[in-house]
């Protein structure tokens, strides 16, 4: 059995949210399948408009729409600052890689192209021994770029509250899911992040002092639970949406 | 019954898991946890001595393991704990389980330290950490 909706008689009896729901998940699905569904016929999308001008509810469609193009801009950033979050972490697997390779076979590579820099600690005295000083800015560009991440998609979580509505398209949704767990997994410091367990556990066994250690993010990482050191502040939050504000 | 037929008699620790399984880490048992059973076991055993006599019985049972583990080697155990050799040899006699056990629960913490960085943290570091993770137990015990 199909059934067809009259648009012409429940119209007028759509509030303005639902008109919007309407408008926008047409757009998403337009965007999705490039053009080729949509929810809404043309006359079906300009009787909405047309009654929602007769009711005075334009001003807050526009306002609705300007965050929906607000969400597409924000979305391409999330794509970008996911990137740079991918990127870092493999700028960093390849250093761990590397000093493990060369700690391990330290008698087999030239000595003259390794240098100190080439180890996981400074030294093996717990007094002045510091964590590899560019393993240390590799973690600190790594947080630095998962915490962007994070400020993007608490921006994408922002415009969808002040739309009131869901405006975010399937497909999108399905891409920051994706991110969602690229955050978890490196929150859980999995695969080669893992090795700052080790200088968390050397950390907490006092091999070594917190003196030693130049990066704010890395001794920060390592005083704190992982998941609290990484997890943004009020003040973080508040630039956000700040930022959101400034542009409506 | 001397020394050595009483220590043999005594009811020992049953798990409900092996130490193959604490080794690898399919189930957690730490030291705390052991030495938690220890005492429960010779408290059971030993019925007439009071609670700290039973303290001081385990922290010896226990060091008596832990340096077998660590030298292997009765004789040596016993001079470094200053015990008589039969003491030790009796205790070690009785008390294999528990030996077994204990070396799974410090060698799964050297494994552990493997799994969680991935493999990436060498056997130097490693040692360093397990003999740091050990330090911090016994400096509790006052070892």
């Amino acid at each position: 059995m199909t059934s067809t909706i009259n648009f012409k008689k429940i119209t007028p009896n759509m509030s303005l949210q639902d008109k919007a729901k309407l408008l926008f998940a047409d757009k998403n699905l337009k965007y999705d399948t490039i053009g080729k569904e949509s929810l809404l016929t043309a006359g079906e999308e300009d009787l909405l408009i047309k009654d929602a001008q007769k009711n005075n509810q334009i001003r807050e469609l526009n306002r609705i729409n300007n965050l929906f193009n607000l969400l597409g801009l924000l979305i391409i950033d999330v794509r970008v600052a996911a990137l740079n979050l991918e990127l870092a972490i493999s700028y960093m697997d390849t250093y761990v890689m590397t000093i493990y390779l060369i700690e391990t076979h330290r008698d087999k590579v030239n000595n003259e192209s390794v240098n100190d820099k080439s180890s996981y600690f400074t030294s093996s005295d717990p007094n002045i021994r510091e964590p590899n000083a560019t393993l240390q800015a590799k973690w600190d560009n790594a947080v630095h770029c998962y915490k962007e991440l994070c400020k993007k998609m608490y921006m994408v979580e922002y415009v969808n509250v002040l739309a009131g509505i869901n405006l975010i398209s399937n497909e999108d949704q399905k891409l920051l899911d994706l991110f969602k767990k690229q955050l978890e997994s490196f929150c859980n410091l999995e695969g080669l992040l893992g090795i700052m367990k080790l200088y968390k556990k050397f950390f907490e066994f006092g091999l070594m002092k917190e003196s030693n250690i130049k990066s704010p993010f890395f001794l920060d990482s390592l005083k704190q639970d992982i998941k609290e050191a990484l997890e943004l502040i009020e003040e973080e939050k508040e630039e956000a949406k700040a930022k959101i504000d400034k542009h409506l | 019954m001397n020394a050595k037929q009483l220590f043999l008699n005594l009811i020992t620790m049953e798990w409900d898991f092996t130490a193959t399984e604490v080794l690898q880490g399919k189930v957690k048992y730490t030291l705390d946890e052991f030495l938690r059973d220890l005492e429960e076991e010779l408290t059971y055993n030993f019925e007439s001595l009071t609670k700290e006599q039973i303290k001081q019985f385990t922290r010896l049972v226990y060091q008596i393991l832990y340096f077998t583990f660590i030298k292997n080697n009765p004789k040596e155990v016993s001079k470094t704990l200053n015990q008589d050799i039969e003491l030790v040899k009796t205790v070690l006699e009785a008390n294999q389980d528990n030996l077994e056990m204990l070396e799974s629960i410090i060698m799964s913490q050297f494994m552990r330290n493997i799994d969680e960085t991935n493999g990436f943290i060498t056997e130097s570091l490693n040692l360093e950490l397990t003999n740091a993770y050990l330090k911090s137990f016994h400096s509790k015990l006052k070892i």
